[in-house]
């Protein structure tokens, strides 16, 4: 299953582009419709190259301000179907922030702008380290048919002094949280003893009581899919 | 996609004025090519950076009499809306004025 959080409707995920987008951005812009719609006559059609370039400025677009076009997938196959987001342009020598919106001709027509907004347009958009997170979780709880919930408490800075406040707000049997690094090793030290090292994407079951934990098992991410 | 016209006259004669075309081309680092009706179409080098789209200009040049040149500049740009539209006029004016930086400094060498 691809990565991402689904759109209003099905059908499509939506998640900030990675390294591994290159045939994804080649199957959109080379798209006969696309490309006469960006790059009209008499410029000529986008290179393999410029593809690469733009893939490129979107990842340090999200690096450098913290948000940026995402991409929506196809939720069966994976393919990209669009590229939809804020990004930042230069107008009259100054700096703006536009809507970025290109979809495939097969995806058009399908309100995938309405449903893609309120991820695009949030008051606030996440850092990259937070909406990967923010991700994560998401398909945590829809495996699991878990609710998933924002905590602030989780942003990175998270310690184990923490958790009573945020178990006070959540008073569940069992909690998934999902967080960062390096701080989730931390807390797992903290309530253990045990020097532990997080792998991203990694998953750890604690049992906890009275501000001490014990450490049932730890599972690497090459496990964990499958 | 984004379309813009814009008139131009150049104190030049219509063969001096292709040639102020393609140096002020050459200087930008563009391209320059010729269609079959003669025009020259010139195009921007890439500039994703920042998100810009290039620009891409149709120049037809006729001659407006007494050594002087008129030239149509039809310039396109991919996308649209108000940001798109403004790039491409700032884009078409800066290239314009360019052209006629290079042909005062033609007429004057030359006079």
């Amino acid at each position: 299953m691809a990565g991402g959080r689904q759109l209003a409707g099905g059908g499509v995920l939506i998640r900030p582009p990675d390294p591994g987008d290159e045939p994804g951005y080649e199957l959109l812009l080379l798209d006969p419709e696309v490309s006469a719609w960006l790059r009209p006559e008499p410029l000529s059609p986008f290179s393999s190259a410029e593809i690469a370039e733009m893939l490129a400025d979107d990842l340090r677009h999200w690096r450098d301000a913290g948000f940026g076009p995402w991409v929506l997938v196809d939720r069966d196959d994976e393919e990209l179907v669009g590229r939809v987001g804020l990004h930042r342009t230069s107008v009259g020598g100054e700096l703006v922030t536009e809507l970025a919106w290109t979809v495939r001709p097969g995806w058009q027509g399908r309100g995938l702008a309405t449903a893609a907004r309120p991820v695009y347009q949030s008051p606030k958009p996440l850092p990259l380290a937070l909406a990967r997170a923010a991700q994560t979780a998401d398909i945590a709880a829809e495996h699991l048919k878990i609710v998933c919930r924002e905590e602030k408490l989780l942003e990175p800075g998270f310690r184990a002094a923490d958790l009573p406040r945020l178990l006070r707000k959540h008073p569940q049997d069992a909690l998934m949280l999902v967080g960062h690094e390096p701080d989730f090793s931390e807390v797992i030290a903290s309530l253990t003893g045990g020097n532990v090292k997080m792998a991203k994407a990694g998953v750890a079951l604690i049992d906890y009581a009275e501000k001490k934990g014990k450490l049932l098992w730890l599972v690497p991410p090459k496990l964990v899919r499958r | 996609m984004s379309d813009r016209h814009q008139d131009l006259e150049l104190a030049a004669p219509p063969d001096r004025a292709r040639e102020i075309v393609r140096e002020a081309v050459a200087e930008l680092g563009w391209k320059c090519l010729e269609d079959e009706d003669g025009a020259l179409v010139v195009r921007e080098s890439p500039r994703l950076l920042l998100g810009r789209w290039p620009v891409g200009i149709k120049v037809s040049i006729a001659d407006a009499g007494g050594k002087r040149s008129a030239l149509k500049l039809c310039g396109r740009m991919g996308g649209f809306g108000p940001f798109i539209a403004e790039q491409l006029k700032e884009r078409m004016e800066e290239f314009a004025s360019r052209l006629q930086r290079q042909a005062a400094a033609h007429s004057a060498s030359s006079a």
